[in-house]
């Protein structure tokens, strides 16, 4: 296999694990604040 | 053609609700002793006669209705949502024979909502031995539901219960307590301005605590209503619960009848030695103690083998395709060495998990809650903190998701703070080997130094743990008090499957959740460790020939390797870091080490294999990791892995937030990416400052 066919595979591996690590945990979906934490005014909403 | 019902699995904590679950569902399910064990809802298919199914929802263990935790809320928001997809055509509402009467109380809560109702009372195996006896008939008639007595132990029961759960229509609906008895002028009043809502379901939705996710009281038009203060709404939820126990005891004392002299067990003699002011805290350190040797011992053969294994995978990938050129690379490098990142911890957290299993199963759990509160309290924390801080030995994520259990929001908070100082096992490789190479061989008392090294730092971890508490109790503000409560469960003999069930869930969990994100960090490091801008990257070969013509065969290599490394991205952020940490005494590999351990800890030891497996000659004992790391020096020719530089490493990794996995979590459990950046950077901010004041006063 070529070398530049390596590089590009290896380019769509690497684009796909950020991908992935930033959907994990950057992009989430917007979710309705659940605004129930307990009794106290935790503000953590 | 198929049906399918919808069964809500509600009761109180410790009442084998999920011994339940899994009679009827068969799937896999941790069932456990520690208050609140179920944290999310799970849910299974129990299939029934004539095609029908029944889509079993396993909710969180809650004492009543009234909601004083995140657990508690999802029963409640489920109950009062009839728009929700499982909202329950029949509520299962699990209860323990032996306390009938505590756990009858969110019966007749739930009974009044009239969502039909069945009644499990489970552990029945246990009435002989305990003098009780039922008449089923007559409490099904004052109750007015169906009754199941079940043995999920012995297997008895559970057809019977599948029966009623298919004949759901015939049961009734009527409640149990006329709600306007509780107050009748405010009830008249509020059924006056809400004609077309049921009474007892707006009433629960005005005396909760809590708001709800789903449920909006603010949608209730109260411009018609005058509602009553909070003092107020908390006497009058005081006066249902008064009505709804003179109701039960009035149920219990012709149903049921309770033979004390018949009566067997030593509860009470082992609850007066296991919560013993003294022996408590002797007998649970002994235990601790004894887990974590059995956990070291154990656990080394099964990882020297993992590690060795895909060492050799990895050679035998290198030496199949000699000719795969960086694709190979890739996959010897960065997939293989990714994936034995995570395999290798598998040991070390199922004989963990296995332990914590069999604490919890026993009923010895709670009793440590119980014992640690009078300690914990001290410090901002609760009872409920000692969990997640055992837990976090083995690895912060799954100790932090175990505070949800925690009713107070600032405990809560503060555990989940706190708990990622307590020595995770990712910590360990980097402990080890750092060890190896600074601390002298030798003995104090029989103890190595060494030992004594690893355990200073265990306790150096849960000391700062406690002390980071009490700090922020000071900080943290909150106007209110809080009050422990918790149930002491029966001492029982563990069931195997289920501690089985456990292990293997957790452990699952592990690999299929964390280690998908080790992977994917793993290749992007390799990615920006095998790629460089510039021309120096690219033209690494022949500078490198040119100026070190006297090198040849694996030499030459390694010193090309070390070159690359040198000018790839990864290595440009070392050097770019390398003046904020030579005060600490570290060179630009540690760097690259360190900025790669903020993905996760466990990458540290492989970063560092790579780094230092390139550069100067290699002989037969340059072989091993440690003899590399040992050899390393700076420009000047000083050794980087010193006493001074190597303490300091260690109390950096002791104290610093490195894991990428446990800040996801930390923002997921609360809502937000203020706490989990505050522990990102107060937590490295300790560690840099810890590390300096080392390094500078033991260099």
């Amino acid at each position: 296999m070529s070398e530049i066919v390596q590089n590009i595979i290896i380019g769509v591996i690497g684009l796909l694990a950020i991908a992935f690590l930033i959907k994990k945990f950057i992009w989430t979906p917007k979710k309705k604040k659940p605004n129930s934490c307990g009794k106290d005014d935790c503000g953590c909403h | 053609m198929s049906k399918q019902i919808n069964v809500a699995l509600i009761g109180n904590p410790n009442t084998g609700k999920t011994s339940v679950f899994n009679a009827l569902t068969g799937l896999n399910q941790k069932v456990g002793n520690y208050p609140g064990i179920t944290v999310d809802k799970k849910e299974g298919i129990c299939k029934l006669s004539r095609g029908v199914k029944a889509h079993i929802l396993d909710l969180p263990g809650t004492y009543s209705l009234n909601a004083s935790s995140l657990d508690e809320n999802v029963v409640i928001e489920l109950l009062l949502n009839k728009n929700d997809k499982d909202f329950p055509d029949v509520a299962v509402i699990v209860s323990d024979v032996e306390n009938l009467k505590r756990n009858l109380l969110l019966f007749t809560q739930i009974k009044d909502l009239k969502v039909p109702a069945i009644l499990v009372i489970n552990m029945a195996d246990r009435m002989s031995r305990k003098g009780i006896s039922l008449n089923i008939k007559l409490l099904e008639e004052q109750l007015k539901t169906k009754i199941a007595l079940v043995s999920t132990r012995k297997n008895e029961g559970i057809t019977d219960l599948k029966n009623l759960i298919e004949n759901y229509k015939t049961l009734s609906t009527e409640p149990c307590l006329d709600t306007s008895t509780i107050d009748s002028e405010y009830f008249s009043s509020l059924k006056h301005a809400f004609p077309n809502q049921d009474l007892y379901k707006l009433w629960v939705v005005i005396s909760q605590d809590a708001n709800f996710g789903k449920i909006d009281r603010n949608e209730l038009d109260f411009s018609k209503f005058k509602t009553k203060s909070k003092s107020e709404l908390k006497r009058l939820q005081q006066k249902e619960t008064i009505k709804r126990y003179q109701f039960i005891n009035s149920v219990l004392k012709e149903g049921q009848t309770i033979d004390v002299s018949k009566a067997k067990g030593f509860r009470a003699q082992f609850d007066r030695v296991l919560t013993h002011k003294v022996w408590g805290y002797v007998i649970f350190f002994v235990i601790l103690l004894t887990i974590f040797q059995a956990i070291y011992d154990w656990a080394t053969v099964p990882m020297d083998f993992i590690d060795s294994s895909f060492a050799s995978l990895a050679d035998w990938i290198k030496t199949a395709f000699p000719g795969g050129g960086k694709l190979t690379d890739l996959i010897a490098e960065g997939v293989v060495a990714g994936i034995g990142g995570v395999v290798i911890f598998i040991p070390q957290i199922a004989f963990l998990f296995l332990f914590i299993s069999i604490l919890e199963e026993s009923g010895y759990m709670s009793r440590v809650v119980f014992l640690m509160d009078r300690v914990m309290r001290r410090f901002g924390l609760s009872g409920k903190s000692v969990v997640p801080l055992i837990s976090g030995t083995a690895c912060a994520i799954p100790a932090i998701m175990a505070t949800r259990n925690i009713e107070n929001w600032k405990e809560r908070l503060i555990t989940i703070l706190v708990t990622p100082f307590t020595t995770c096992s990712a910590r360990l490789p980097v402990y080890l080997i750092i060890i190896a190479l600074v601390i002298p061989e030798g003995r104090f008392l029989g103890l190595s130094y060494q030992a004594l090294t690893l355990m200073l730092l265990y306790l150096i971890g849960f000391g700062m743990a406690v002390f980071s508490a009490y700090i922020l109790d000071k900080i943290l503000k909150t106007n209110r008090k809080t009050f422990f409560v918790i149930e002491m469960p029966n001492y029982k003999v563990p069931l195997l499957k289920n501690v089985a069930l456990t292990v293997i869930e957790k452990t699952k969990s592990f690999v299929f959740e964390a280690g998908k994100i080790i992977l994917a960090i793993s290749i992007v490091l390799w990615v920006l460790a095998s790629y460089g801008p510039g021309n120096d990257f690219k033209n690494a070969n022949t500078i490198v020939e040119q100026n070190f013509p006297e090198l040849k065969g694996e030499q030459l290599d390694n010193k090309i390797a070390a070159f690359k490394l040198e000018h790839s991205f990864i290595g440009i952020v070392g050097k770019t870091i390398e003046p904020a940490i030579r005060p600490l005494g570290y060179d630009w590999k540690i760097g690259i080490g360190i900025v790669t351990s903020f993905a996760a800890r466990e990458v540290f030891v492989g970063t560092l294999a790579t780094i230092y497996s390139v550069g100067s000659a290699l002989d037969d004992d340059d072989k091993t990791i440690k003899n590399r790391m040992a050899k390393e020096v700076h420009d000047n020719g000083d050794k980087v892995f010193t006493f001074a530089s190597g303490i300091s490493l260690l109390l950096f990794y002791a104290f610093a937030m490195q894991c990428m996995s446990t800040l996801a979590i930390v923002k997921r459990e609360t809502n937000s990416w203020k706490w989990p950046m505050i522990q990102l950077f107060g937590m490295s901010f300790i560690a840099y400052i810890v590390a300096l004041i080392a390094y500078q006063i033991l260099k």
